[in-house]
């Protein structure tokens, strides 16, 4: 553990010294010699930036698991303390990296240790690092990954469905596991909010539907649908019947038992 | 499109299918700090889409995707002129959505199910076949093009011009005064003055030298004072203050007169201005 303070307030690092993360990367011969050297770039105030607003301390997260997923609470906490931002800023790996090496330092040793895995290198490449900002990166990366999902999901006011009692309701749905998570984010149809809670809701309903497999099936189905016809223009109803549509072609390739009884309204 | 599988029915585009055209020219794009405004013709030879088009049972679409800010959005682009064979679009995209890489596919979309659309000039190994459309469905698509989304402004390390606005106010008559009350630092200069302001904007340290170091001063002055009175109104959520307040500390804190630490954010302008001058006729 490194001598930091208890969950220090949200900053940003230079970037300079974000190059100087990566070098250090490069660099070091062990996992302990690289959080050393990291360490010593990320506390440098010399290599910090203050955000636009203060933010204070945040309230503490942890990968204990609660039964619904790993991170189903750690990410509304991470959201409601950075707030919403305009996803051009919330794209910054200077951000990210800060987050990860200092302000949530305990979960992400935690979460993602660098000590009990064979190579390192490629868990600090994917979940502490940031090297380069893409949809599949961000929703890898250790904190990104919570702020974003809960971004994309979040649901302030009331309405059927996951979020009828909770405005992050379709974000613990999304967050039951990891390869749900991938599976619905790292495609251009999970950048459609009005689409992933569609298929969430059609998820939570059971009976097979939150099957990791079915879930692929059904993401792999939108996408290639998407490639003919602009599912993002549809409205509720629309991408609804296009979601049940999906799901009996998906059950069939994936083979699953099918959901086709869906197609037809009962 | 990403992805782009085969089509379940023809579609007006550069493959056989349709033995017309559907081109994307005469593409340009440009950055502001607000937006990207883009600017493309359209043109086709087929009359059938052309018609559909002109009927709204279609529609010109851009889906833009990018992939660093896992942002997307479809928009109709305005219709901002003719030619001959097509259309000139016009649409922008908020820069605060988008960041790097922007890939933009232009197509045309049907609005409405089409029950049966045939093509006058479709392959003819579809015979006269017909195909039923739905609304989003493509039916041309024009192929894609990347925009690269500049940023002219860092949140994280905003220039400190940004954080002034000038005023030219007609009831001042002499002087500038500085208003600290608003998100930007209102820097208020007679009719006369800010006229003469405008005409130095090709000596911008002039302009830096003569205005924005007093002003930056009386910023700093404030932020002193404001710092020293506990009962004083925060001013944390105030742009203006968390750059300068940045910048300060990043040379060495508020421990430091106003004058010099204005002097050394806006690297001495009054150095630059006057060892630049030359006075056997430059400046008229």
């Amino acid at each position: 553990m490194s001598g930091l303070p208890s969950t220090p307030e949200a900053r940003a690092l230079t970037d300079d010294a974000l190059a100087s993360l990566h070098l250090a990367h490069g660099d070091a011969t062990s996992a302990k010699d690289f959080l050393a050297l990291a360490d010593a770039i990320v506390l440098n105030p010399v290599n910090q930036l203050a955000l636009p607003d203060r933010l204070g301390p945040p309230v503490a997260i942890s990968p204990d698991r609660d039964g619904v997923g790993i991170d189903a609470e750690n990410a509304p906490r991470v959201h409601e303390y950075l707030g919403e931002m305009a996803r051009a800023n919330a794209a910054d790996p200077r951000l990210w990296v800060y987050l990860a090496f200092v302000t949530y330092r305990d979960y992400m040793e935690e979460r993602w240790p660098l000590g009990a895995v064979g190579t390192w290198e490629n868990r600090v490449i994917d979940r502490w690092l940031l090297p380069r900002v893409t949809r599949g990166s961000l929703i890898r990366h250790g904190i990104a990954r919570l702020w974003w999902i809960a971004h994309l999901t979040h649901q302030p006011q009331a309405s059927p469905g996951l979020a009828e009692s909770d405005p992050h309701g379709y974000t613990r749905e999304a967050l039951r596991t990891e390869d749900r998570v991938l599976g619905i984010f790292d495609r251009e149809v999970g950048a459609m909010p009005d689409v992933v809670k569609a298929v969430l809701d059609h998820v939570a309903r059971g009976d097979g539907r939150d099957s990791e497999g079915h879930i692929r099936g059904l993401m792999k189905e939108l996408t290639l649908m998407h490639g003919y016809r602009d599912i993002g223009v549809l409205d509720a109803d629309e991408i609804r019947f296009v979601i049940e549509d999906a799901s009996a072609t998906a059950d069939v390739d994936v083979g699953l038992p099918s959901h086709e009884q869906d197609v037809n309204g009962s | 499109m990403a992805n782009r599988g085969s089509f379940p029915h023809p579609v007006v585009d550069d493959s056989d299918d349709v033995a017309s055209t559907f081109e994307v020219i005469n593409i340009a794009y440009e950055p502001t700090q607000e937006d990207i405004e883009i600017r493309l013709t359209v043109r086709t030879d087929d009359s059938d889409l052309a018609q559909l088009i002109a009927t709204g049972a279609a529609r010109h679409s851009l889906r833009w995707t990018c992939t660093a800010t896992i942002s997307t959005d479809e928009v109709s682009p305005e219709l901002t002129g003719r030619t001959g064979d097509g259309w000139i679009l016009t649409t922008s995209i908020d820069q605060q959505r988008v960041r790097g890489n922007v890939d933009a596919d232009v197509r045309v979309i049907a609005t409405e199910s089409i029950a049966k659309l045939r093509w006058t000039n479709q392959h003819a190994e579809y015979g006269g076949a017909s195909f039923r459309v739905w609304p989003g469905d493509l039916i041309a698509d024009g192929g894609s093009f990347r925009i690269a989304a500049d940023k002219l402004y860092d949140p994280l390390n905003p220039p400190i011009g940004s954080c002034f606005k000038f005023h030219r106010d007609a009831k001042l008559r002499k002087g500038i005064r500085v208003n600290l009350l608003a998100d930007h630092v209102v820097v208020s200069l007679t009719s006369a003055t800010f006229d003469g302001l405008v005409r130095a904007g090709d000596r911008p340290e002039l302009q830096i030298a003569t205005v924005v170091l007093p002003a930056l001063m009386e910023t700093i002055s404030f932020i002193k004072d404001n710092h020293a009175d506990d009962d004083s109104e925060g001013l944390d959520g105030r742009d203006w203050y968390v750059a300068i307040r940045a910048m300060v500390e990043e040379i060495g804190g508020f421990d430091q007169s106003p004058l010099l630490l204005a002097q050394r954010i806006l690297e001495n302008p009054i150095d630059r201005v006057l060892t630049s001058l030359d006075l056997d006729g430059d400046d008229e």
